[in-house]
């Protein structure tokens, strides 16, 4: 649906884009993840036609974007990390203004139905200054449903919303991803991407770190987490096997639990533990600790500060 | 058959409603209808009452009309770039730009309807000082046709500033900065024009009095006798010396400086006596490179003021 092939974009001498790639497929809920100033924005406005780039190719449906031709905009509907809305107009008429665009605006009995939609039906008549951060970015997203457009762009819709709006909005996207749009929403609070969204990608330094669904990514990560167990006996025995295995490294105990890194797949973890019981320790509990969005976010990000600065 | 509905321009409808509801539409209208009658109202006592005649000569009558109409037209010249720089540059300040652009709305569409509404407002005050101006309707010397053709240029004119109002407003980032740029291009283009004209006429003057063993020295003769030449038809572009146009077809008033115009220029009879229409028509042609130009740069695949002008020079997207 969305294919970005080895995209560059340069600010003057500063690279933003550094051939990026990404794909969503039809229906996905894509969530972009990535540092300030790594380039999510500017791929955003590159795939809703704000910006042209300066190398690679862009598809959408299936169509390559080239400057100038328009049929694709049509596809795509684009709320902005920083969006403006007009004050001093009331929901009702803002909606009017942009249903005008595309000769929609008598059509009040749909408009209702997309502010029902995010839950702002009962607010038509009431100016835009008087709705909270929340409800004007619901009504961003209204607007952005107007043409209903088969793709998506939202970046940073949740940032400044309290929980209560962020669950809501939230919802919005899961049942706008069940009836069938393909939505890429980037987002700082990465809790909230990693339970609502098909896919994620990580972007650092103008790049796509990894990309996958949220659990191919934490299990592919998951050998960066440790190994934690529980000794009920024999753990003398056990922590020496454990500094004798050359796959291990930072062991570090507190009472009867024991937490190790290790270098291994699930095969391997369960030769370790066949080796501890054959040298008389015995466990009651032992696991790989299970890995977070936000962990493997700060790792791959930090990583990628330590290559820049080596 | 296929139904040809007429559409309002959307950016135009909303712009109405919005300005509709603020007070700034309500101030400016007072405050130039306040400024029309207290003129007109002076320039009716300094004809009338000021030196106490027993009787009132008829030119005096047609120069209250040049006084009136002049006035009205330099308050359209000051308000227009205020009607106008801040328009695309209000857009991006409201961070709402980005989301137009990404609309089925054209850029020639966007620019359209914000000059329409910058239009629509002039047009308005233009319409609402008509009972000041009819003031000199009753004593008689201007017909209909004259008032008409004063709304036609004045029209003409707001589209002609609003167009470099409308210009700047896409260049720059800050309405302030728009504002500031459209007004340094309005003073050019009134003073400037004729600060080249004039300058040209002295160094063209002190030249050919060198050549006679004068050295530098400036004489009205000389100035007079050789002529400023072609460079005055920068002057059409003066929307100054186009109303002086227009009063001189109307009531004669402004004759001693087009007669001037006709002898220094040596353009001959036929431009300066159509100056009218040669000006409005140049007018208008540099109104719509500057609209073509502003929705050009407005496309949306470009980021800052270097790219934008780069774009409309380049011809590139």
């Amino acid at each position: 649906m969305v294919k970005l092939d080895q995209v560059t974009k340069y600010y003057g001498s500063f690279q933003a884009l550094n051939g990026l790639n990404l794909q969503i497929d039809k229906g996905e809920l894509f969530g972009f993840v990535g540092p300030n100033g790594a380039g999510k924005t500017t791929s955003m406005k590159i795939m809703a036609g704000l910006l042209a780039c300066d190398g690679g190719t862009l598809w959408i449906d299936g169509e390559q974007v080239t400057p100038g031709s328009g049929s694709w905009r049509e596809k795509i509907g684009y709320m902005p990390d920083f969006f403006g809305v007009y004050d001093n107009l009331k929901v009702m008429e803002y909606m009017e203004f942009y249903a005008s665009i595309y000769g929609r605006e008598n059509d009040r009995r749909y408009l209702y139905e997309l502010l029902d939609r995010v839950g702002l039906a009962e607010r038509g008549e009431v100016y835009v200054d008087h709705l909270s951060r929340g409800m004007k970015q619901r009504l961003c997203l209204a607007r952005t449903l107007i043409h209903d457009p088969l793709i998506l762009i939202l970046d940073e819709p949740a940032s400044g919303m309290e929980p209560r709006a962020r669950y809501e909005l939230k919802e919005i996207l899961r049942q706008l991803s069940i009836d069938g749009k393909t939505i890429l929403v980037s987002s700082h609070i990465l809790p909230d991407l990693s339970e609502m969204c098909t896919s994620i990608g990580i972007i650092e330094k103008g790049k796509m770190v990894v990309k996958g669904t949220v659990e191919e990514i934490l299990s592919t990560f998951s050998e960066a987490n440790p190994l934690l167990m529980t000794f009920t006996g024999g753990q003398e025995a056990g922590m020496r096997i454990l500094k004798e295995d050359p796959r291990t490294r930072n062991i570090a105990s507190r009472g009867s639990n024991v937490s190790v890194l290790f270098n291994g797949g699930e095969e391997e973890e369960a030769d370790l533990l066949a080796k501890l019981i054959a040298g008389g320790a015995r466990i009651s509990a032992y696991r790989r600790a299970e890995g977070s969005l936000e962990a493997l976010f700060l790792k791959l990000t930090d990583k990628g500060d330590e290559n820049a600065n080596a | 058959m296929r139904n040809y509905r007429f559409r309002v321009n959307p950016v135009y409808k909303k712009e109405l409603k919005q300005s509709a509801r603020t007070s700034r539409t309500a101030i400016i209208l007072l405050v130039y209808n306040g400024l029309m009658l207290l003129f007109g109202l002076f320039a009716f006592y300094v004809t009338f009452e000021g030196d106490r005649q027993l009787s009132v000569s008829y030119t005096d009558i047609l120069s209250v009309y040049s006084i009136m109409t002049g006035i009205e037209l330099g308050l359209i010249l000051l308000i227009t770039p205020m009607l106008t720089a801040g328009t695309i540059a209000g857009e991006r300040e409201k961070q709402t730009l980005d989301i137009l652009l990404t609309t089925r709305l054209t850029p020639e569409k966007l620019i359209s309807g914000k000059l329409q509404s910058a239009l629509s407002t002039i047009l308005m005050l233009v319409f609402s000082s008509l009972p000041v101006l009819a003031l000199v309707f009753s004593v008689g010397g201007v017909t209909f046709r004259d008032l008409a053709q004063f709304i036609v240029l004045i029209f003409i004119t707001s589209i002609y500033i609003g167009s470099m109002g409308m210009f700047f407003s896409v260049l720059c980032r800050r309405t302030t900065e728009a504002t500031i740029w459209s007004y340094v291009a309005l003073a050019i283009v009134l003073f400037g024009t004729t600060a080249v004209v004039g300058v040209t006429g002295i160094l063209k003057c002190m030249n050919a009095e060198q050549g006679d063993g004068y050295y530098g020295v400036f004489s009205l003769y000389t100035y007079y006798n050789i002529g400023i030449g072609p460079v005055c038809l920068l002057l059409l572009i003066n929307p100054l010396l186009t109303f002086a146009a227009m009063v001189k077809d109307q009531v004669g008033g402004a004759a001693m400086l087009m007669g001037c115009l006709e002898q220094e220029s040596r353009l001959g009879n036929y431009i300066v006596e159509n100056w009218l229409l040669f000006s409005l028509t140049l007018q208008t042609i540099i109104a719509a490179v500057l609209l073509g130009a502003s929705a050009r740069m407005l496309r949306p695949t470009g980021g800052g003021r270097k790219q934008r002008l780069r774009r409309l020079t380049s011809g590139m997207r």
